[in-house]
């Protein structure tokens, strides 16, 4: 009887073992170059679909040296909505797609102006694995010829780009940074309205030869595509007859906007300023300048520079740093009165200027901020874009979610008046020179 | 006999019945029902562990002035032998009910998150087996692996609070009491039945956890750390998603996980994490099936629990398959636990400490002797 126990426990060890082993596997394995990452995102009309998906694959971890046309490919195909496009472009690959690494989702001009952006993102993204914080960004032109744009030897590892656009964006503050995840926030909270980076493809760049190469492994795949020869005679005319035509952001400014800017070398694709949503529609672009005025009054600011108009005309460089968090004073009523408390330091970056003293400058470049906002404050209240987020601060005076969501905030925005105190601490001494 | 029960010390009972409450309080809630008023979990979640722990003080101390042992004796000495078996009956359906959510919420949080298109019974099969054999090797075993992993857990639970703090936002919980007082006492009322099952269970096995004295100490301690650690997480989850986003997810805790910042080791974080909730949640379908087998066994007077857990592990399944499928029945049966949980749980047990304790045998023998 004891022999017979130990032998069945020995049997029964023995099974769960066997068991254990063959149950430690993965359902459905894949290795990592079974798969080609989509990297970049992009979304456009369609000619005979909604939209018309670009992607930028990268084969492998992203992170081996090689040529750039090894590296990245750039596909795209008309479809109804991502998941579609997704099916489709597999049919014309030897790998299957992943979008868990995707660093951005790019909305072509057309695309953001018709509300394709909610059209498209109100689907189970989650169900394609892509990253909630995967950035959103919205160009002028269209979303395929920004990814062709990016494409370059000066960025080779396409997956670095979102860890670029966060880095740039917390440096200088002349481009936000939203995330898929803030949309969602933004769409089923209806909180406030959004601001994307703004980006531009400028073709009078000129493009390096490796990315061409590029360019030329992947390709577009637009089912009503002309053929290349006919798109480049195109492209030539076009070229000749048309300048690039002229961004203006709301205020009417063309400075400081992607694709105005005179330079040399550098991607072709380029990203400065916002483009300003509501209601989760593009309604106007604001420049480089008046997006570091929104984060500074958001509190999204950490540092960048501005150039301070002095009153003999000159113009100075002025490092600027938030100093604490904005203070909102929001009072609701009759007259809804708003009152922004900001304070930044400030580093005038040109000590030969001796003719100001520090309070006098301090003023200076608190009144310019302090006009500036203002400015920018009154043009999106009058396109109903609540991008500073006055909401946010609303939903606090309320004790009652019943009573909050019985508020008629969006006519109360609209007669909101706005103050702004704007506290700047100079770290600026007339002594020092130039040379140290 | 093979009850399986042997005996445990305090801070093994401690972190199973802490194990299990906060793993009900922080994953089988419903959100639609929790958030569509806004969001006042913060202070629900401490209100519902209060309520538990009332009327689990009450039973207890009942047991103890009684001198029942066990919860089985105090409802046959309360209600008398049928109707006691009726009680024991609802408890345990009501500990396989939890078991089932437990289950259930995590294969769905896995078919969601991590293996996107398969079926939930492939991985039921992997995850029921261990609640099975967690029942199986008895209150001991679950004790102790409770107490081997608790850290683990702790970490996995504070870690994804602390990582996810980059984007914590007050105006988020705004308005701060969501529909006001008279909502956060309903909901506490409501959700009262996410903490009572871990509390029921010391109850049943009190002997088990050295008598009903102890069994009050262990049980005050695990419904405060499990009240706090929910309470915490829900002001967390507020501070990171409204509560009309949070209405209409079915697993925020995971989505706070996917939230970590951008770059870096961090951003992979939200499975490694998701691993120790998984524990957590098989330790406490493993207490909970126990406890419910144990109860079954003292009502029907079964020398051996083996059976019962063999048949509540199967049952579990069935349930958890039952709640995947959206089936009629059990929507119906989650109505009656939502609508009636609480007061089918508590009403019969503190009749039966009410009853128990003026038919008291000590009480009686005080007076003889006076």
């Amino acid at each position: 009887m004891k022999r017979s126990c130990s032998l069945l426990r020995k049997i029964a060890v023995a099974g769960l073992s066997l068991a254990m082993l063959l149950s430690s596997s993965c359902i459905s394995s894949k290795s990592i170059d079974e798969y080609g990452y989509a990297t970049v995102i992009g979304i456009d009309s369609g000619k005979t679909k909604a939209f018309f998906v670009s992607m930028l694959l990268q084969r492998g971890n992203g992170a081996e040296e090689g040529a750039e046309s090894d590296l990245c490919t750039h596909v795209g195909v008309e479809s109804e909505d991502l998941f579609e496009a997704v099916g489709l472009i597999e049919s014309s690959l030897p790998f299957s797609l992943n979008l868990s690494r995707t660093a951005a989702i790019v909305f072509g001009e057309d695309i953001a102006l018709n509300g394709g952006v909610e059209q498209l993102l109100s689907a189970s993204l989650g169900m394609l694995n892509i990253r909630y914080y995967a950035n959103l960004v919205s160009v002028r032109g269209r979303a395929e010829d920004f990814l062709g744009g990016i494409q370059s030897e000066l960025n080779p590892n396409v997956a670095k780009l979102q860890y670029s656009f966060v880095d740039y964006s917390r440096r200088t503050g002349l481009i936000p940074s939203f995330t898929l995840s803030e949309f969602f926030e933004s769409t089923f909270a209806h909180s406030s309205d959004i601001l994307l980076p703004l980006g531009e493809f400028n073709p009078e760049i000129k493009k390096d030869s490796a990315s061409e190469n590029g360019a030329k492994d992947g390709g577009r795949n637009n089912s009503s595509a002309e053929t290349e020869k006919e798109q480049s005679e195109k492209g030539e005319k076009e070229k000749s007859s048309q300048p690039l035509q002229k961004a203006a952001d709301i205020l009417g400014s063309t400075e400081y906007m992607p694709g105005q800017i005179k330079r040399l070398g550098g991607l072709q694709a380029s990203m400065l300023g916002s483009g300003l949503f509501h209601k989760h529609r593009l309604i106007g672009y604001l420049n480089g300048l008046h997006t570091q005025v929104v984060l500074i009054v958001k509190g999204q600011f950490e540092k960048g520079r501005i150039q301070l108009p002095l009153p003999n005309g000159r113009i100075i460089s002025v490092r600027l740093s938030a100093q604490s968090q904005p203070k909102i004073r929001l009072i609701l009523g009759e007259t809804p009165k708003a009152t922004f408390e900001i304070a930044l330091y400030a580093n005038v970056e040109h000590p030969e200027i001796r003719e100001y003293s520090n309070s006098d400058m301090e003023i200076l470049i608190s009144e310019f901020l302090k006009k500036r906002a203002e400015e920018v404050f009154l043009a999106c209240q009058a396109l109903g874009s609540d991008v500073f987020e006055l909401r946010n601060t609303a939903v606090k005076l309320f004790r009652r979610t019943s009573d909050w969501e019985a508020f008629n905030w969006e006519a109360a925005f609209k007669e909101v008046a706005v103050a702004f105190e704007i506290a700047v601490y100079l770290d600026y001494n007339p002594s020092k020179s130039s040379v140290e | 006999m093979n009850l399986r029960q042997g005996c445990i010390g305090r801070q093994e009972s401690l972190c199973m019945a802490a194990i299990a409450a906060c793993s009900s309080g922080l994953f089988t809630f419903d959100s639609s029902a929790l958030y569509s008023l806004g969001n006042s979990a913060y202070i629900t979640m401490l209100a519902s562990a209060a309520i538990a722990l009332i009327i689990f003080a009450l039973a207890v101390n009942a047991m103890a002035a009684s001198g029942h042992e066990s919860l089985w004796a105090l409802l046959r000495s309360g209600l008398g032998a049928f109707f006691s078996r009726v009680v024991a009956l609802i408890y345990v359906l009501l500990l396989l009910a939890c078991a089932a959510m437990l289950l259930s919420r995590f294969t769905l949080m896995m078919v969601r998150f991590v293996f996107p298109g398969v079926l939930e019974w492939k991985l039921i099969v992997y995850l029921a087996p261990v609640v099975f054999m967690l029942a199986w090797k008895g209150l001991e075993s679950i004790g102790r692996t409770s107490r081997l992993f608790i850290w683990l857990l702790l970490i996995s639970l504070l870690g994804s609070l602390l990582l996810a703090a980059f984007n914590y936002k007050t105006y988020r919980l705004a308005p701060y009491l969501g529909d006001g007082i008279k909502n956060i006492l309903g909901l506490g009322i409501k959700n009262a039945l996410l903490f009572f099952p871990a509390l029921l269970g010391l109850l049943i096995v009190a002997r088990g956890v050295h008598g009903p004295k102890m069994a009050k100490r262990t049980g005050y301690s695990a419904a405060i750390a499990a009240g706090l650690l929910c309470s915490s997480a829900q002001l967390c989850l507020g501070m990171t998603f409204s509560y009309s986003e949070l209405s209409k997810m079915h697993s925020p805790m995971y989505r706070l996980t996917m939230n970590f910042r951008s770059g870096g080791y961090f951003q992979r974080l939200d499975k490694l994490l998701f691993f120790g909730w998984v524990i957590s949640s098989m330790l406490a379908a493993g207490y909970y099936v126990y406890a419910a087998s144990f109860l079954f066994a003292g009502a029907f007077e079964h020398n051996d629990i083996r059976p019962s857990v063999a048949v509540f592990s199967v049952l579990i399944i069935v349930f958890t398959m039952l709640m995947h499928s959206q089936a009629a029945i059990w929507g119906n049966i989650e109505r009656v636990i939502s609508g009636y949980g609480l007061l089918l749980a508590a009403i019969p047990l503190l009749l039966a400490s009410l009853l128990a304790r003026l038919k008291s045998p000590k009480k009686n023998m005080q007076e003889k002797e006076s």
